[in-house]
């Protein structure tokens, strides 16, 4: 960890998703930097206690709670689950998302579905039972986006979507809650190695496009985003409000989408 | 973040955000060059007050709407702390009146200082910051995305600066340079003498601001901090929004009405006409 800074000492965090890729490293830094962080995992325990287990080593405060967000009751239990452990929420980064490649072609209403359920309804719910706590604390939310929401990658459909649709309800509830003490933000990312290029098919070939053919530094790591997330949860970032704050490592500066269309599905393919 | 051992180059660093960026740089161990167009004895209290923090702090007087004055500054540079890694572009000017009311001069004095000269000083300081990856950040305005009442020499010459920066950043981006702006709401500095009813911003910006309240230049200067340390490091080519979030769900015409009421009571004096010369000062941007 290279920050010597501790801005969230006293402060708890609860990061969805945080048993792996972003939500993981995002737990990683905010305990590192004195919160006490709560890391929510639907499926993968193991993984999320290895996460909690190396907070603890490195001197920090964490614990594993278990939470089906796709379950209509889910965040309400999560949330629940949290005020066992502690009495105060003053961060929550929802990161619990999962992206499957499908062109619109081939796009099924359960995969459309899924991506909406666990990208935007999970997300709005985990906010609304989080919101109470947040309030007492003048709290602030970081949401997690992609810069698929704004350009169009190949196969990204489902997710790009369902993310633009978070980018505007991350607007709606800074609106509506940052008079309330309540501060809504997102940072949307580039590609980032979360494991995920290797359950795509055509992963081999975005790491190959994104780390050879675009102007910026490539594929960005969890440890890259991670800094800009506790940045919008600082105090330092108090006045911005309602924004989503790009960090692509420089990928869709000039990038050619054309090209990463051929590089996914053979040069005959049509933007 | 420390920035021990670095070196920053301020436009416009020895008042207002600008003053604030240099505090805090200083603060974090960064040596500072403060480029600053002419009160003298302001540049100096404010060196005197920087060295308290034990760091280097150069002076450089000089116009950078003028490519001599450019010259001048980085031949300074070279024979003073010879080094530079991080770049603010921070220094402004603008004419405050609506597009009816501009003038070719009043038109390219904002242009000269808000996109000319950070062209010209970003070229200028591009072989120091080239040795390392350097990092550059812009001061820019909330104007520049969307329109303020009289803010259009402004508010589109730093639309035009946003769009230097990604240039710098897709050109250089190749040396390591990272190139970012701050696109700032209304904040309380000097500049907001500038607009014809300064109360009629402050009323607004409090009302109409989710966070309730006027810009303050340490509001900025925190974001431009962050985007200067490599906390930032993913973040290529952007402008960041910090504007006590206006832009969510308010209207801009409400603002507009009430200065055209106001103009109402008493018609707004005239612009300077083209030849009646400059009245730029230096400073953040409103």
């Amino acid at each position: 960890m290279t920050t010597s800074c501790r801005r969230f000492e006293g402060q708890v965090a609860l990061i969805t998703g945080g048993s792996r890729g972003i939500g993981a490293g995002v737990a990683k830094r905010l305990a590192a930097e004195g919160a006490a962080v709560a890391v929510a995992y639907n499926t993968g325990e193991a993984e999320a206690q290895a996460i909690v287990q190396s907070i603890l080593d490195a001197g920090g405060q964490a614990v594993a709670l278990q939470a089906d967000l796709l379950d209509p009751k889910g965040a309400r239990k999560l949330i629940a689950a949290l005020r066992e452990h502690h009495d105060r929420l003053d961060v929550l980064v929802p990161a619990a998302g999962h992206a499957e490649i499908k062109k619109l072609e081939d796009m099924d209403i359960d995969t459309w579905q899924n991506s909406f359920a666990i990208h935007l309804d999970a997300v709005l719910e985990t906010c609304q039972a989080a919101y109470p706590m947040l309030q007492e604390s003048r709290g602030r939310i970081v949401l997690l986006s992609t810069v698929g929401s704004a350009a169009a990658f190949p196969g990204f459909a489902a997710v790009g979507a369902a993310k633009a649709g978070l980018e505007s309800l991350m607007q709606y509830m800074a609106s509506e809650w940052i008079r309330k003490g309540v501060r809504v933000n997102a940072v949307s990312c580039g590609t980032v190695d979360t494991g995920i290029l290797e359950r795509w098919e055509i992963g081999p070939r975005v790491r190959a496009f994104v780390g050879e053919k675009t102007v910026g530094l490539g594929i960005g790591k969890p440890e890259d985003v991670a800094p800009i997330v506790a940045f919008l949860a600082a105090e330092e970032s108090r006045y911005i409000v309602g924004h989503s704050v790009i960090a692509d490592g420089g990928m869709t500066l000039g990038i050619d989408f054309e090209e990463w269309v051929h590089e996914a599905y053979g040069k005959d393919a049509k933007l | 973040m420390q920035l021990n051992g670095k070196v920053a180059l301020v436009t416009g660093g020895t008042r207002g955000i600008g003053l604030e960026v240099s505090t805090r740089l200083a603060d974090r161990g960064a040596s500072l060059i403060l480029v600053y167009k002419k009160d003298v004895e302001n540049a100096e209290a404010a060196k005197a007050t920087l060295e308290e923090r034990g760091v280097d702090v150069q002076l450089v007087q000089a116009d950078l709407r003028k490519p001599d004055g450019v010259e001048a500054v980085f031949e300074q540079v070279a024979s003073g702390l010879n080094q530079i890694d991080i770049l603010v572009l921070n220094a402004a000017f603008g004419t405050m009146g609506e597009v009816d009311r501009m003038g070719r001069y009043s038109w390219r004095a904002s242009y000269d200082t808000n996109v000319l000269s950070p062209m010209l000083t970003a070229k200028g300081a591009l072989p120091w910051l080239k040795k390392k990856g350097g990092v550059i950040t812009a001061i820019s305005t909330l104007g520049a995305h969307t329109a303020y009442p009289t803010y259009v020499a402004i508010g589109s010459s730093k639309a035009a600066m946003e769009t230097l920066v990604r240039y710098m950043a897709f050109e250089w981006g190749e040396y390591g340079i990272r190139a970012n702006s701050v696109a700032a709401g209304p904040v309380e500095t000097r500049a907001i003498d500038w607009f014809r009813y300064p109360d009629a911003v402050r009323i607004f910006t409090a009302k109409k601001g989710l966070a309730g309240r006027m810009g303050l230049p340490a509001d900025i200067a925190e974001v431009a901090v962050w985007l200067c340390t490599d906390e930032s490091r993913w973040v290529w080519g952007q402008s960041i929004i910090a504007e006590g979030g206006i832009l969510c769900g308010v209207d801009f015409a409400e603002w507009k009405g009430e200065t055209n009421e106001l103009d109402s009571q008493a018609p707004p004096t005239p612009l300077p006409s083209d030849d009646a010369g400059s009245t730029a000062t230096e400073g953040g941007a409103a």
